[in-house]
């Protein structure tokens, strides 16, 4: 029986020695990433080369998506996607639904010309009536402009899903008190505080941290001016101009335009609703004859406000494209009239 | 005598003898295949070293391309500024190792071991190549049988017309 025991003990030992040492069996060695890693590399020796070339800034200004495409998928390897997104400019088109309205001439009328320049890019505004009770928000609009509160209200529910994805809303109306301290006062950040009827401004045309400064450059553009003479520019509260209203211009940087005792005549939300979707209201203002000087005014501040509230990103793909779930990004600054930032996104087609 | 009667003890033995030897082999078995993964990944790293330097340094000195080569302490084709590549620099490259017996000169300048070979290439975007050739060094012999690895990295010439160009870099083991 003692010859059979070290048997039995050989076996143990064996399976104790085999079970321990099982970790080396099997040649387990973790994954480089080397793959990824030249992909990011060639995509940011990419974007360098398109920059330094002088190609990326010409094709961003002239919007030609065709061109630019076929220089950056030339420099790619063949098995890889990829898609290029602007921001921090005025979108090339954009897309503004106006909510129930009997027809877009009035919102034609206040953003004419809808084709224009800003520094030297063609920018397009393409304005379409939208019946949002029975259809649904075409996927290319851009923002969903509201000449009635009321509908604020009623497609609260479809706005939150709207900016929730990215989209912007604009709302041009006078408010009172109930509005302000009710769903609209929420989605666009709004305090009230009582009637004045001092003329506004723009909050600060200087500050790059505030709505104030984009719209106030857009503006000098629209009209001529320079961005420093913006900020003498008033806007009368009478009945040539803005309707009066006592919406609080709140100490943070969202006002657009504001009045010296602190009441807001054009205001922005840029956290709506998650940190995605930008909102802005106008108070309304005459706008019975378009070609008064007071009211073209106030137009061309209307459609600065829509330059900034296009969310001023938009992307350059030839095609709708969706990055795989794995891809690499690369971004650049790009210093021109208006400094941007550029991104590649670049993803493997066969993950 | 006693332990030659026990054959229990004899079975015994050659149970656990062969475990110890079965996980030796395996073990042994996967030491290849880890140093070839090592190997690999060592070269991934210094095609991408290389490349790096190619691309982003000047050379020291870093007029190299006006001195003969055993004045040259390191060749890199960058004109100075990052991405910016000297045309003067790929031709002059390329002449040194178009020069019999230069090419393992060029390997030392450019900080690559001995056993190793490279092969540079440079191109514009469309493959017209940059220079006379497309391979701009290569070795003298060169075999598809050794492993290598490419990494291909771009930039613009500094010139006028900053036109961009694409410097290919393959080392082989």
């Amino acid at each position: 029986m003692k010859g059979f025991a070290k048997i039995f003990e050989a076996i143990i030992a064996s399976i104790i020695v085999l079970a321990s040492l099982t970790f080396f069996f099997v040649p387990a060695t973790g994954v480089s990433r080397w793959d990824s890693t030249s992909l990011q590399v060639t995509a940011d020796d990419v974007l360098q080369a398109v920059y330094l070339n002088g190609s990326l800034d010409r094709f961003v200004k002239t919007d030609n998506r065709t061109q630019l495409n076929s220089e950056v998928s030339g420099m790619l390897p063949k098995n890889v996607d990829f898609s290029i997104e602007v921001s921090g400019i005025p979108n090339d088109i954009i897309y503004v639904s106006c909510v129930d309205c009997p027809s877009s001439d009035e919102l034609v009328a206040m953003l004419s010309p809808l084709n224009f320049q800003y520094k030297n890019r063609n920018i397009s505004m393409r304005i379409d009536p939208l019946t949002l009770s029975s259809t649904s928000i075409p996927s290319e609009t851009n923002i969903l402009f509201f000449l009635d509160k009321q509908g604020i209200i009623d497609y609260h529910a479809k706005i939150d899903v709207f900016l929730n994805n990215g989209g912007s809303i604009f709302l041009l109306s006078d408010l009172t008190q109930s509005d302000v301290q009710g769903v609209i006062g929420n989605i666009f950040n709004l305090s009230w505080t009582g009637n004045t009827a001092q003329s506004a401004h723009f909050e600060d045309v200087f500050n790059p941290n505030k709505t104030s400064h984009y719209a106030a450059r857009y503006y000098a553009n629209l009209t001529n001016r320079t961005l420093e003479s913006t900020a003498s520019v008033n806007f009368p509260v009478d009945a040539s101009g803005f309707h009066q209203n006592g919406v609080l211009a709140n100490s943070d940087e969202k006002n657009i335009v504001v009045t010296n005792d602190q009441r807001a005549y054009a205001r922005s939300n840029f956290t709506a609703l998650n940190n995605k979707g930008r909102s802005v209201w106008f108070a309304d203002y005459n706008r019975a004859d378009h070609n008064a000087p007071t009211t073209k005014a106030i137009d061309s501040l209307v459609k600065a406000a829509i330059m900034w509230d296009s969310g001023e990103r938009f992307k350059l793909d030839v095609i709708k494209k969706e990055p795989a779930p794995i891809h690499v990004k690369t971004g650049i600054f790009v210093f021109g009239e208006d400094p941007y930032l550029v991104e590649l996104t670049v993803w493997n087609v066969f993950f | 005598m006693k332990g030659f009667q026990e054959i229990e003890f004899v079975i015994a033995i050659f149970v656990f003898i062969t475990t110890i030897s079965f996980v030796t082999l395996i073990i042994i078995n996967n030491i290849p295949l880890f140093y070839n993964i090592a190997q690999t990944e060592s070269l991934k790293s210094k095609s991408y070293q290389h490349s790096q330097i190619l691309l982003l340094d000047a050379g020291y000195p870093s007029n190299w391309n006006t001195l003969p080569l055993t004045s040259i302490s390191r060749i890199g084709l960058s004109s100075g500024p990052e991405y910016f590549i000297d045309k003067n620099k790929i031709n002059k490259l390329a002449e040194f190792c178009s020069t019999p017996n230069n090419y393992e000169t060029v390997k030392i300048k450019l900080g690559i071991a001995a056993e190793r070979d490279i092969i540079i290439e440079s191109s514009y975007p469309d493959g017209t190549p940059v220079g006379a050739s497309l391979q701009i060094c290569k070795p003298p012999i060169t075999t598809q049988i050794r492993q290598q690895f490419q990494t291909t990295r771009f930039g613009v010439l500094d010139t006028p017309d900053r036109e961009i160009v694409s410097i290919r870099f393959i080392i082989i083991n």
